[in-house]
């Protein structure tokens, strides 16, 4: 019987018919990862929203554990309703924007709120969405509502995220920023690249962050997945239980590695960027590292899991 | 060319010229998201028939005062992160320079001097190379760094470690004839 994460090597078996059932009839709950998994760009892949609702229906959680720095929570929750998912809560998404922005309230403010000095400022690569999400953690960007005279507060940390603006000279100002050694560099998420709707590919954090690290000398503190911050987030509002949840993804690296140093058990959906070979080389590979790339189970999309669900 | 449109999405749709075979990376201080963006799909759409190239990995171009600003490994970083492969380095301490001064100029190594400031790029193609490697420290480079790598165990650093140093080139002078 496939273990939760401890133990040996997932065996990366097609979930199907009877198989389904004894894997989802325990389950308290189900992490998702959103792109290629629920939906690829505008459009909801097909019985994905079916899914959700019939996992409410059954009485299971559906929490959403999303890389994806570009939109905030509440942004995600109009995505979810216009692409057709009923009843998902900006509560229940976890975004690695989300997420950097509750780290970096942690590590500056003390996990408070407004302590006497404010904690500095943060200097953000990324877009409106990702800004939106660290101001409201409480925290002051860098370049918004300086002093016109004296002295600005110092920039305390360096936040990289998803930047369609990313730029030398933003680079080079992250760096006079770095040059202090109390000065974070924290990255929302490690993906190289995101995939296009028409198969082509677009630059992700990781790229950027590769950058800022080699100018630097630095590395950065990675906030998204595989890292587990985002579960502890999870965990701390909502209290689940890693040995009755399942993770469910389409990204060997980030999403089944993730569950995987969670102690989750892993489903592996076929509509996002990884193929079936990939996860098979990983299995059939010598290296322990590869091991943990391996999901428990795949499907071909996660409206195979419908018929695993009580009528 | 003009990218059509403010979004990534938009970019992905510009023509690619379809005579390019090579990227190539070098100091860029124009470098932007929507160039990694091209370089990447000419890179996805040649495969192995499309080279990376970058002129070098160094870190930082130091300025004056002691400041500097981000060097060609950075943005040859990004570039090799979102297409997952590694670029052919021209530079220092690559051999590749190396081999065409010797095919212009019938180089005999072990009757050669390499000069450098600069340990992990100078003195290491230098020694890579079986020149021998003179340090002079008006650049980048402290005498103490030096000593470090000298007295560590690690064979890497052993190989950053100069023949020679002089404070300055000029301290060559007395040893030339008139």
């Amino acid at each position: 019987r496939e273990g939760c994460g401890g133990g040996g090597m997932a065996s990366c078996r097609r979930l199907s018919g009877a198989g389904l059932r004894e894997v989802l009839g325990p389950a308290q709950g189900l992490l998702f990862d959103c792109d290629g998994v629920l939906w690829a760009g505008e459009r909801a892949v097909p019985g994905a929203p079916e899914l959700l609702e019939r996992l409410r229906r059954s009485g299971k959680a559906a929490l959403f554990v999303s890389n994806n720095s570009r939109r905030s929570v509440a942004e995600l929750e109009r995505r979810f309703s216009r692409l057709g998912f009923r009843g998902v809560r900006a509560e229940h998404v976890f975004s690695s924007a989300l997420c950097s922005a509750l780290f970096l309230r942690q590590r500056l403010l003390g996990g408070g709120g407004d302590e006497g000095n404010g904690g500095g400022r943060v200097f953000v690569l990324g877009g409106e969405g990702l800004r939106g999400e660290v101001r409201d953690a409480g925290l002051r960007l860098a370049g918004e509502g300086e002093p016109a005279t004296g002295p600005a507060e110092p920039v305390r940390a360096v936040l990289v995220g998803y930047d369609d603006q990313f730029t030398f000279a933003k680079l080079a100002q992250a760096c006079g920023y770095l040059r202090d050694p109390q000065c974070l560099l924290v990255a929302t998420d490690p993906d190289p690249w995101h995939p296009l709707s028409d198969g082509q590919r677009t630059p992700g954090t990781g790229s950027l962050t590769a950058a800022v690290e080699t100018a630097s000398g630095r590395k950065a503190l990675v906030v998204g997945k595989p890292n587990t911050y985002m579960f502890d987030c999870i965990v701390e509002r909502f209290g689940v239980d890693p040995s009755r949840t399942l993770m469910v993804g389409d990204r060997l690296e980030t999403d089944i590695l993730f569950g995987k140093n969670c102690g989750l058990s892993t489903i592996l959906t076929l509509t996002g960027v990884s193929r079936l070979e990939e996860a098979q080389a990983y299995m059939a590979s010598d290296s322990a590292a590869a091991k943990d790339l391996v999901p428990n189970y795949y499907v071909d999309s996660i409206a195979d899991l419908i018929p695993g669900l009580d009528e | 060319a003009a990218l059509p449109g403010p979004a990534p999405a938009d970019w992905a749709q510009a023509p690619l010229d379809p005579a390019v075979r090579a990227v190539l990376v070098g100091f860029d201080e124009h470098f932007s998201y929507a160039k990694l963006c091209q370089a990447l799909r000419y890179l996805l759409r040649g495969g192995s028939d499309c080279l990376l190239v970058g002129t070098n990995r160094d870190h930082r171009l130091p300025l004056e005062g002691g400041t500097g600003i981000p060097g060609t490994g950075c943005l040859v970083k990004a570039v090799e992160t979102a297409a997952q492969r590694e670029a052919f380095i021209v530079g220092k301490p690559n051999r590749y320079m190396f081999d065409c001064v010797v095919s212009e100029f019938h180089i005999d190594p072990a009757r050669t001097i390499m000069v450098g400031d600069r340990l992990d790029t100078d003195i290491l193609m230098g020694n890579s190379c079986g020149l021998t490697t003179l340090l002079t420290l008006t650049g980048v480079t402290t005498l103490d760094e030096v000593k470090g790598h000298q007295e560590s165990n690690c064979p890497a650093r052993q190989s950053l470690v100069p023949d020679y140093y002089v404070d300055s080139i000029a301290d060559l002078l007395p040893a030339l004839g008139d």
